[in-house]
C-alpha cells in the first residue's frame, strides 16, 4: 500500500483515479460500518448508506475543502445518507451542496478535550449517570454533529422532543459537573 | 495522542458492548488517529464490506444514460433497449445530421436560383432519414463479428434503431420544410421517396458495413435526382404517378428485406 | 458416452469461389482445445463458423445439441450457450470499459440490471480492469483493450468458448492467470482456443489440432504430438545436416530439429514447437486419434 494521505487520496479520486477510491475505500470503510451500526439496527440501511457516501465520495472528492479529519469528512456524509435512507426518500442528489456544507469536521478542539476526558473523568461518570434516551439526544447532537432536525429522524422522535431533551441533559450535566452554579 | 484503544476496548465497540459514554469517547479517538482505526477496521465483516464495494463499484461506473433516454425509459423503455440505443448512439447523431441537413437545405437554398432550391430539397431530404439509419450502425460495426455470435435480436436492434432514428429526422425535416418558402408543396412530396430509401439502407445493411451503405444509398438518390433534373421532369415528383411508383418501390425493398431477413440475414450481421 | 459439446459435420467454407476450410468432420467435448496453424490456415474461419458468426457454405454444425446450420430458433439457442472472443475487436473508442461490457452483455440477455451489473464487474475483475471501469476504451493501453475484448468472452456459464488468439498482448502473470480461468471453464464445457504460443498449448491443452491450408494435419493429445518429433531433437556442437531448423541455445550448443545427427550430437527433450514445425513441413503427417 503506498503511503498518500488521506487529502492526497481524495485529490486523485477527484481526477478519476479508481485505484484511490478503493484505497479509500479499505481505509475508511470499516470503521464508518461499525460506528453506522451502532447507530442504525437495519443492515441493509447501513450497507446502503454506506455505499451512498463512497459513491458520493467518487463524484464529488473535489469539493473536499482540504482542511480537517478526512475521516470526520466521510463520518459526516455517511451518517447523513443514513438519515436520509431513515426518512425513506434519499435525495436525488447523493450529496448536495447542504450536505457537503454540513460535512464538515464535527468536533471542535474544546469538545475533543472534554471527549478524551469523558473514559476516565467527571464528565464520564455524569454522563453515566443520565438516562439512556438523554444520552443518546446528547450523542446524536454533540457527537454525531447532527442538527436537531437529522437526531429526530435518526432517534425516530419528534424534533421538539430532541430540544427538550438536549435542554434537560444539558442542565443535568451542568449540575453534576458544575455544582453550586446556576443556569 | 496520550492513549489508544486497547483489544478489549474495541472487542466491546464492534459488539456494540459500550455504554454511550465509553462508545462515544472511542468515536471521538477513532476520528482523530488513524492507527486505531485501522485495527478498527479489521473487526469489520469483511465479507460484508466486499458486497458494499462492489456496489459502489457498480453505482460509481454505471454509464448514465442521456436525457432523452432517460425520458424514454420513463415512458416505458425497456432497460436493456435503452442500453442498446445508447450503445448505438442513435439519438445525438440523428438530431447533428437532421438539423445540419436542414440547416445546409435552408442556407443553401436562398442562396441558389429558383428552380435548384427545389432540386437541393429534393436531394436532401429524403436522405437524411435514410443516411441517419445507417450511420446508427456505425458505431457497433467495428464488433458486428462479435455481436452476430450473440443471442439478442438484430431485427429487434434494426426496428429499436430505425423507429428511434427516423422519430427524431422526420420531424427535423419536415418541419424544415413547412418552414422554408421555397418548399412549398414539397414538404410531403419526399416522404415517400424517404420510406424507400430508409428500407433500402436496411437491406444493403445486411451486407455491407454502415458507411459502404450510406455511400451507395446517397450515390443512387444523387443520381436518380440528377437524371429528373436534366430531363427538366424536378416538378414530377409530386405527381401522382411518381408518388405512385415510389411506393411500389418501397414495396420491392421491403419485400428484399423480407427475404434478406428469412435467408438469416439481418442489418449488422448473420442472424 | 454424452453428446459433444460442439460438431462439424463435413463443413466448408468458401470466399468468392476459394475454399478456405477443406470439408471438415470435428467434434469437441469438454476440456481445452488448441488450434495451431499458420496464418491464413483457416483456424479464425473454424472459429467463426462454430461461434455462429457466419454461415458455413455446406455442412452442418451442432453446439450444445442445437444445429445451428437449421436455422435462426437453433442458432439463437445456441448462442446463449457459447461466447465468442474474434481476433480483432475494434471496441468503439469512446464507450467506457464499463459501458462496453454492459452492452454485450445486454446482446447476451442478461435481462436483469443488478445481475448483469454485478457480471460486468466480475469479469473486468478476472482480467484485472477492475480499476479502468469508469476510463474510455481510447484511454486503455493496446493490451487493456485486448483483455477488455477477452472479458465479454468470460460471461456467464458457457458450454463453449471459442477464444482466437486470446494471449496475444497479456504479459506473463495475465497470460498464466489467463490459463487458471480457462482451466476452470474447461471443468464445465470445451474451450477452444487459436493461438501462434505453442507454450499455451503445452501449459493448457488435453488436445491440438493443426490446420494448414484448411485441412486438419493433427489431431491429438499434446503427448502424442510430441511423441511425433521422438528422436528428431538433437544437442551438439555442430548444426545437423538437412535440420529442419536449428538455433544456438543459452549455454552455447547448437540444437537441431530434423536432419541427420552431427558427430557427437546427442538427443534432446522435443517440445511442442518441434512436433509442430515436423508437422507443418509434412515430414510427418499425423494420424488423427
Amino acid at each position: 500500500m503506498s503511503t498518500l494521505s488521506d487529502a492526497e487520496l481524495l485529490r486523485n479520486i477527484a481526477a478519476g483515479d479508481e485505484a484511490a477510491l478503493r484505497q479509500l475505500y479499505e481505509r475508511h470503510a470499516g470503521w464508518l460500518l461499525l460506528r453506522l451500526n451502532r447507530r442504525c439496527g437495519s443492515q441493509d440501511l447501513v450497507a446502503g448508506a454506506l455505499q451512498d457516501t463512497f459513491v458520493a465520495v467518487w463524484q464529488s472528492a473535489g469539493r473536499f475543502r482540504g482542511e480537517g479529519e478526512v475521516a470526520a469528512w466521510l463520518w459526516g456524509i455517511s451518517i447523513r445518507r443514513l438519515i436520509s435512507a431513515l426518512r425513506g426518500h434519499p435525495a436525488a442528489d447523493p450529496l448536495g451542496d447542504d450536505v457537503v456544507g454540513a460535512a464538515v469536521p464535527v468536533v471542535n478542539s474544546a469538545e475533543d478535550e472534554l471527549l478524551r476526558g469523558v473514559e476516565y473523568g467527571d464528565v464520564g461518570r455524569a454522563l453515566r449517570t443520565l438516562p439512556p434516551e438523554l444520552r443518546a439526544t446528547l450523542q446524536a447532537t454533540v457527537i454525531d454533529g447532527l442538527t436537531t432536525k437529522e437526531a429526530a429522524v435518526l432517534l425516530g422522535i419528534p424534533q421538539g422532543t430532541v430540544k427538550s431533551r438536549l435542554r434537560v441533559a444539558k442542565s443535568r450535566l451542568r449540575d453534576q459537573l458544575m455544582p453550586g452554579r446556576t443556569s | 495522542m496520550t492513549w489508544h484503544l486497547g483489544p478489549e476496548l474495541l472487542d466491546r465497540y464492534s459488539d456494540g458492548d459500550l455504554d454511550l459514554a465509553r462508545q462515544s469517547a472511542v468515536e471521538t479517538h477513532l476520528l482523530a488517529c488513524a492507527d486505531c482505526r485501522q485495527l478498527t477496521s479489521a473487526k469489520a465483516p469483511q465479507d460484508l464490506l466486499t458486497d458494499i464495494w462492489q456496489g459502489v463499484q457498480i453505482a460509481t461506473a454505471r454509464p448514465r444514460m442521456p436525457w432523452p433516454l432517460r425520458l424514454l425509459r420513463k415512458l416505458g423503455l425497456a432497460e436493456t433497449d435503452a442500453v442498446i440505443l445508447s450503445a448505438s448512439s442513435s439519438l445525438y447523431r440523428p438530431w447533428l445530421l437532421s438539423l445540419v441537413g436542414a440547416f445546409v437545405i435552408g442556407v443553401g437554398g436562398t442562396m441558389m436560383p429558383a428552380t435548384e432550391q427545389r432540386s437541393l430539397y429534393l436531394l436532401f431530404a429524403p436522405l437524411l432519414p435514410a443516411i441517419t439509419v445507417a450511420a446508427a450502425y456505425d458505431a457497433t460495426d467495428p464488433i458486428r463479428e462479435l455481436a452476430a455470435a450473440t443471442p439478442f435480436s438484430k431485427l429487434r436492434i434494426a426496428l429499436l434503431r430505425t423507429a428511434t432514428v427516423v422519430a427524431i429526422a422526420l420531424p427535423v425535416v419536415l418541419l424544415a420544410g413547412l418552414a422554408l418558402p421555397f418548399v412549398g408543396a414539397d414538404a410531403f412530396a419526399w416522404l415517400l421517396p424517404s420510406l424507400t430509401l430508409t428500407l433500402l439502407a436496411l437491406t444493403l445493411l445486411t451486407w455491407w458495413t454502415a458507411s459502404v451503405t450510406a455511400w451507395v444509398v446517397a450515390v443512387l438518390w444523387l443520381t436518380v435526382v440528377g437524371i429528373l433534373r436534366s430531363a427538366q421532369q424536378l416538378s414530377a415528383v409530386d405527381t401522382p404517378f411518381a408518388q405512385l411508383a415510389f411506393a411500389v418501390a418501397a414495396l420491392l425493398a421491403l419485400a428484399a428485406l423480407a427475404i434478406r431477413l428469412t435467408t438469416h440475414h439481418a442489418p449488422g450481421g448473420y442472424a | 458416452m454424452s453428446p459433444q459439446i460442439a460438431v462439424l459435420d463435413g463443413v466448408t467454407k468458401s470466399y468468392g469461389g476459394a475454399e478456405v476450410l477443406h470439408r471438415t468432420d470435428l467434434g469437441f467435448d469438454r476440456g481445452v482445445i488448441g488450434l495451431l496453424g499458420p496464418n491464413g490456415a483457416g483456424k479464425s474461419t473454424m472459429l467463426r463458423l462454430l461461434a455462429t458468426a457466419m454461415p458455413p457454405t455446406s455442412g452442418r454444425i451442432v453446439v450444445s445439441d442445437h444445429v445451428v446450420t437449421d436455422g435462426s430458433p437453433d442458432r439463437t439457442a445456441a448462442r446463449r450457450r457459447l461466447s465468442y472472443l474474434p481476433q480483432e475487436v475494434g471496441i468503439p473508442r469512446r464507450m467506457t470499459s464499463f459501458a462496453f461490457l454492459d452492452y454485450i452483455a445486454v446482446l447476451k440477455e442478461w435481462k436483469d440490471t443488478g445481475a448483469r451489473h454485478r457480471e460486468v464487474n466480475r469479469v473486468l475483475g478476472l482480467v484485472g480492469l477492475e480499476d479502468r471501469r469508469t476510463k474510455r476504451v481510447s484511454a486503455l493501453s493496446g493490451g487493456q483493450r485486448r483483455r477488455l475484448a477477452l472479458a465479454q468472452a468470460l460471461m456467464g456459464d458457457p458450454d463453449l468458448v471459442v477464444l482466437d488468439e486470446p494471449t496475444t498482448g497479456l504479459d506473463p502473470e495475465q497470460r498464466a492467470s489467463l490459463r487458471g480461468i480457462l482451466s476452470s471453464y474447461a471443468d464445465r464445457g470445451a474451450v477452444l482456443l487459436a493461438t501462434h504460443q505453442t507454450e499455451d498449448v503445452s501449459a493448457l491443452c488435453d488436445r491440438v489440432i493443426i490446420l494448414d491450408d484448411g485441412r486438419i494435419r493433427f489431431d491429438g493429445s499434446v503427448a502424442s504430438l510430441i511423441g511425433l518429433a521422438d528422436g528428431q531433437v538433437w544437442i551438439g556442437s555442430e548444426v545437423n545436416a538437412g535440420a529442419l531448423s536449428s538455433w544456438r541455445t543459452g549455454t552455447g550448443e547448437i540444437r537441431s530439429l530434423g536432419g541427420v545427427p552431427a558427430a557427437g550430437s546427442r538427443p534432446a527433450e522435443p517440445a511442442v514447437e518441434d512436433a509442430y514445425l515436423l508437422v507443418r513441413s509434412a515430414n510427418l503427417i499425423g494420424q488423427p486419434r
